[in-house]
Parts: C-alpha cells; structure tokens; sequence
C-alpha cells in the first residue's frame, strides 16, 4: 500500500512500483484517473497493456522531468536536454516502439515528442525502399504506379 | 570466447543490427504514422508518398496537411522556402540557374522563372507564345497559387496553377474586353484547401472617372458579372500594371493618382476603400517612371510602401525610402526608413557603375531589415539597419530582365489543392 503522496501503479505482467504523486500525474490518463476517482489514490492502478520494463523506463523519464518541473535549480534545462538524448539513445527499437504506444495510452506528451522526434530522425535520410524494410511495409504499387506518383511531385526530389 | 558459437552470429555492423530492431515494429497504428511523418521535412513527406498505398493516402488526406500545419504553426517559426518569381512564363529552355523549383529550395537568393516545362499539358496548350513568352503571372494569391493567363489587352483568359503540385484550373473567358486592366486574385482555405475565390478585373484605363468598372468571377458560380462603383469626386486613374496585394482579406490596388484601392469581393463587393499614399512620396519619378520604382508589398505583417527616388535628368538614384502603413483602419503612413545615395556602405565598384537604376523588387520575407533591388543584369539586397547594399550572386544571363516584373513566391506550410473547380465539373 502506498504512503499519502505515493501511488502504486501495476503493469500488465503483475509488477508494482510505487511513485511519488507528482510524478505519475506527469501522465494525464493517469492524472484525471486520479482525479475523478478517489479509490485509485488509495490503491493499486493498473497500466493496461504497459509491461514492467517497459513502466520501469516511463518511471525513470517521469522522475527526472517532474523533479526539474519542481526545481529548475538542481536540474537545469541543458541537463534535462542531456538526460533526454541519452534516454532515447540507450533504447532499442522495440523499446522505442513499446514506449511511443504507451506514452501516447497515458498521454505523457514531452515524452511521446521526444520518441516521436527520434524515430523521424531515423527515418529522414532514408529512401522509400529502406522505410519499407524499415517498416515492413510491403510494396503494393506497381512500378508503373510508383512512376507516377514520383512524377506528380518532382520538386520533392 | 566462451560464449562464441550462436551469441557470435549476432556480430552484426550498427546500422544493420539497428534496421534489425525496427523490423519489429511489424504494423504501424494509424496515429504512430501521423505523429512520425509530421516531424519530417515537407520535401521527404512527399517522396515517401510511393512508399504504399496506406502511405498515399494518409499523406494525401487533408487532415495529415492540417497536422502539419498546426504542428508547425505552435511549433518555432521556420522560415518557408521562397524566391523571387519572374512574370513572364518561358516557352523554350531557360538557363538551369533560373529553374524555378531550383531556386525555391535553394538558399541562395536567385531568379526563379517558369517555362513550359514546369506546366502541366493543358497549361502549356493555352499560351500563346509571343517572343519566346508563353504566358504571364497575372496575379498571385497568398496560399502559393498563380493566376496565369495571356497578357493581351483583350478578354481575360485565364487559369489557376499551382507551380509546385502543378493543379491547372481553367476559369472561362471574361465577358469584357478593357483597354487597360488590373487583376486581382483572392481564395478562401480551408485545411489547406481552397474552397473560394474570386478573380477581380478592374478597368483602369487612363482617364477621370467617378465611375469604377469591375468583372468579377465566383468559384462559386462559377460565372463573370459586372459591378460599377460609383465615387463622389472624379477619379484620374493611372494604374500601373502591377499585381495588387492580398491583406485582410481584401484586395489593394495601387493607383498613382487615386491611392490605394481596397476591395473586398467577399464581404463588400459594391464599395471601394481609398487609402491615400504617403505623403512625401516622389510623385514626379513615380509618374516619369511609371510606378516601377516603387515596391508595395505586406511585409511582417504591414502594408509597406518602398520608394527609390532617380533624378530625372539622367536616371540615377538619389534615395530610398519606406513607409508602413502603420494603423490600417485610420490609413496612416509612418516613414520608416529613408537614406540618400551618399549614406550607404557599398562597393566602390557599384557606385562608380554608370548605372545607378534601381528598381525594388521585394521585400525580404522573413528578415525585418532586408529589402531586395534589381539593377541592370543583377540583384542587390540593402539592409535598411546597417545600410548596407550588397551584390548578390553573378549577372542574370536572361534578355531583357524587368525587375518591376519580379514578385516574391513564398512555398506555403502545405501545398493547397484547389476544390470543385468549375472546369472539372
């Protein structure tokens, strides 16, 4: 059970971790749950579909912003800038993917930027055929209508 | 190494073992695509367009423009890409420093000029080419589309092109034919899709008139009609072919006499307005040079009136000026800026040039100090804070290059498409 301030959040594997307030309602899905119904600031909420690694990470981001939110001093913007870019740089695709799907379920919006600004950053210098491999995206055009579609936006080549 | 074996076959160079990873990513939910495509540079967006068809059609939905937009708009201001646009629509092959799509994404400040090439089939049918001109820019909207048409004194032949997706709109002939003319072209948007507008001729044949004779055309009628407007005192109109300026909604023409002529075919179509023009301006070199020493353009969101002063025996510039209309509803005009000819800080070369003509050709679109002038075979920029005037880039190599007939094109966020246009229906 959690101290007053805290609260206990439960992954979809059945792990709990218990935070400070101020940081879970970095989440606005978890802030308005919080705030409508009082039960969920007394006992466990469950993050639907998040698992444990994957909670642990969004924790992790979470921590770090709402301390600087609090205090500016102790954690300056230049180092909240550096924390983001070794955050995104340590994790793995399929990390990156889980991450992106659950801050955007509980409405973490610095987070879902920040992910979402890496993944473009990736993919911006690549051609169409490595974003498919990329993606997995089969090629449903015929090279005819491939042609045609590239001819209708020659500026962007 | 102990582990060797299995764990070895991992070794894999970064990027591979990184594309590796991605391909985990298996299906992309619908918002994932969005949030990651609007984060990309529009030229990208638009080449990944072939990627596959749920691509396509997620890039091509105007919602994906609106998201772009809004993402952009909220987001810190990026300068558009942009470039001086000639007037005149080439028929043949222009030399590839002035192509125009060259020009638009390049940083360098150079003449951008359309040729055949650059229009669609249709377009290219409607010129008549007369001295290796296709066709003339008539007017332009603020959302990045031209009005193009034939430059002849005769009926209005007109069509609406956007020369970066390369949308052609044919609007039927007009209804009249006037001696002189001045067009205008307004559109109404919507999630960056033109759903109105209105194309303005105004007779302005030289001569005193209480009488305002304009044809006007509806997207939405899709038809020509006639409005007068009648003024109390007599008007002496001595236009000046140029293209009048989109602000507020509302269309200005520029006459030398009368002033500015505000007119908003949408909310007040039987009246005119009648800005005065600054006072001080140089009425005697406006008049002998017949307006093309003079730019007037909306700059950071004002009107601003750009003024280079000749002297009349010999052609050579005196000074520059520029006034803001700085309350608009009130029309008063504030001198911002005006310098003589022996103020400046220029290479001695230029001033011991024996031509000292300069025409304004645009203002900078998103620096506060940076005007753009043309002299003889050469763009100059003159920065109005530091008083600087600087040669930029080599001679323009075209014939008979008229800097009063340069405009600035400014790529919009999104390209706009235009919607239910009367010749496709």
């Amino acid at each position: 059970m959690a101290s007053k301030g805290n609260l206990t959040l439960k992954s979809c594997n059945g792990k709990e971790f218990i935070v400070e307030e101020k940081v879970a309602v970095m989440s606005t899905t978890i802030k308005n749950m919080v705030d409508v119904d009082d039960s969920f600031a007394q006992g466990v909420i469950p993050i639907i579909g998040v698992d444990g690694k994957i909670l642990a990470k969004l924790i992790e981001y979470c921590k770090e912003h709402a301390e600087a939110d609090e205090d500016e001093e102790v954690k300056s913007e230049e180092y909240l800038k550096k924390f983001d870019e070794k955050f995104v740089d340590e994790l793995n695709l399929n990390d990156l993917y889980d991450l992106l799907k659950a801050s955007n379920y509980l409405e973490i919006t610095k987070l879902l930027n920040l992910l979402c600004q890496k993944v473009a950053s990736m993919i911006k210098g690549k051609k169409p055929e490595e974003i498919r491999r990329i993606f997995n995206i089969k090629n449903d055009f015929t090279p005819e209508e491939e042609e045609e579609i590239n001819r209708q936006n020659p500026w962007a080549f | 190494m102990e582990s060797g074996g299995e764990s070895g076959k991992r070794v894999v160079p970064k990027s591979d073992s990184q594309l590796g990873f991605i391909q985990g990513f298996g299906y992309i939910p619908h918002w994932v695509l969005v949030e990651l495509l609007i984060r990309l540079p529009i030229k990208r967006i638009f080449r990944f367009k072939c990627v596959s068809k749920q691509w396509l059609s997620l890039i091509s939905d105007p919602s994906f423009g609106r998201a772009f937009v809004s993402r952009i708009e909220f987001g810190p201001i990026q300068r558009r890409p942009w470039t001086p646009l000639y007037k005149c629509i080439y028929a043949e092959e222009i030399p590839r420093e002035h192509d125009f799509l060259g020009n638009l994404f390049s940083s360098n400040v150079g003449l951008g000029c359309l040729t055949k090439f650059d229009l669609p089939a249709p377009a290219q049918a409607h010129g008549l080419e007369v001295y290796k001109v296709l066709d003339y820019i008539i007017a332009k909207d603020d959302n990045g589309l031209l009005l193009c048409g034939s430059h002849g004194r005769d009926l209005g032949n007109y069509y609406i092109l956007n020369p970066v997706t390369k949308q052609y709109v044919e609007i039927p002939r007009s209804k009249h034919s006037f001696v002189y003319c001045l067009v205008g072209f307004i559109t109404q948007m919507k999630d960056c899709i033109v759903t109105s507008y209105k194309i303005v001729r105004l007779e302005a044949s030289t001569g005193k008139t209480s009488v305002l004779k304009l044809e006007i055309f509806s997207s939405e009628t899709g038809e020509w009609r006639d409005v007068d407007i009648h003024f109390e005192k007599v008007l002496q109109l001595v236009p000046f072919r140029k293209m009048p300026v989109v602000f507020k909604e509302s269309l200005h023409f520029v006459d030398s006499e009368v002033g500015i002529l505000a007119y908003d075919p949408y909310k007040d179509p039987n009246s005119c307005r009648v800005i005065k023009l600054p006072e001080g301006i140089d009425r005697k070199c406006n008049t002998s040079q017949s307006g093309k020493t003079r730019l007037f353009d909306v700059h950071q969101g004002y009107l601003r009136y750009f003024e280079v002063s000749h002297a009349l025996y010999d052609n050579q510039f005196t000074s520059l000026s520029m006034w803001t209309l700085s309350d608009y509803e009130a029309g008063l005009w504030f001198l911002e800026h005006r310098i003589s000819h022996n103020e400046f800080f220029c290479d001695i070369s230029f001033l011991s040039s024996s031509n000292l003509f300069l025409v304004p050709v645009a203002f900078h679109p998103f620096d506060f100090d940076t005007v753009y002038l043309g002299r003889g075979k050469t763009i100059l920029s003159y920065n109005m804070q530091t008083r600087e005037l600087i040669v930029l880039g080599n001679p323009v190599p075209l014939e008979n290059i008229s800097w009063y007939l340069v405009y600035l094109f400014v790529l919009p966020l999104w390209p706009v498409s235009i919607q239910a246009a009367p010749s496709e229906v």
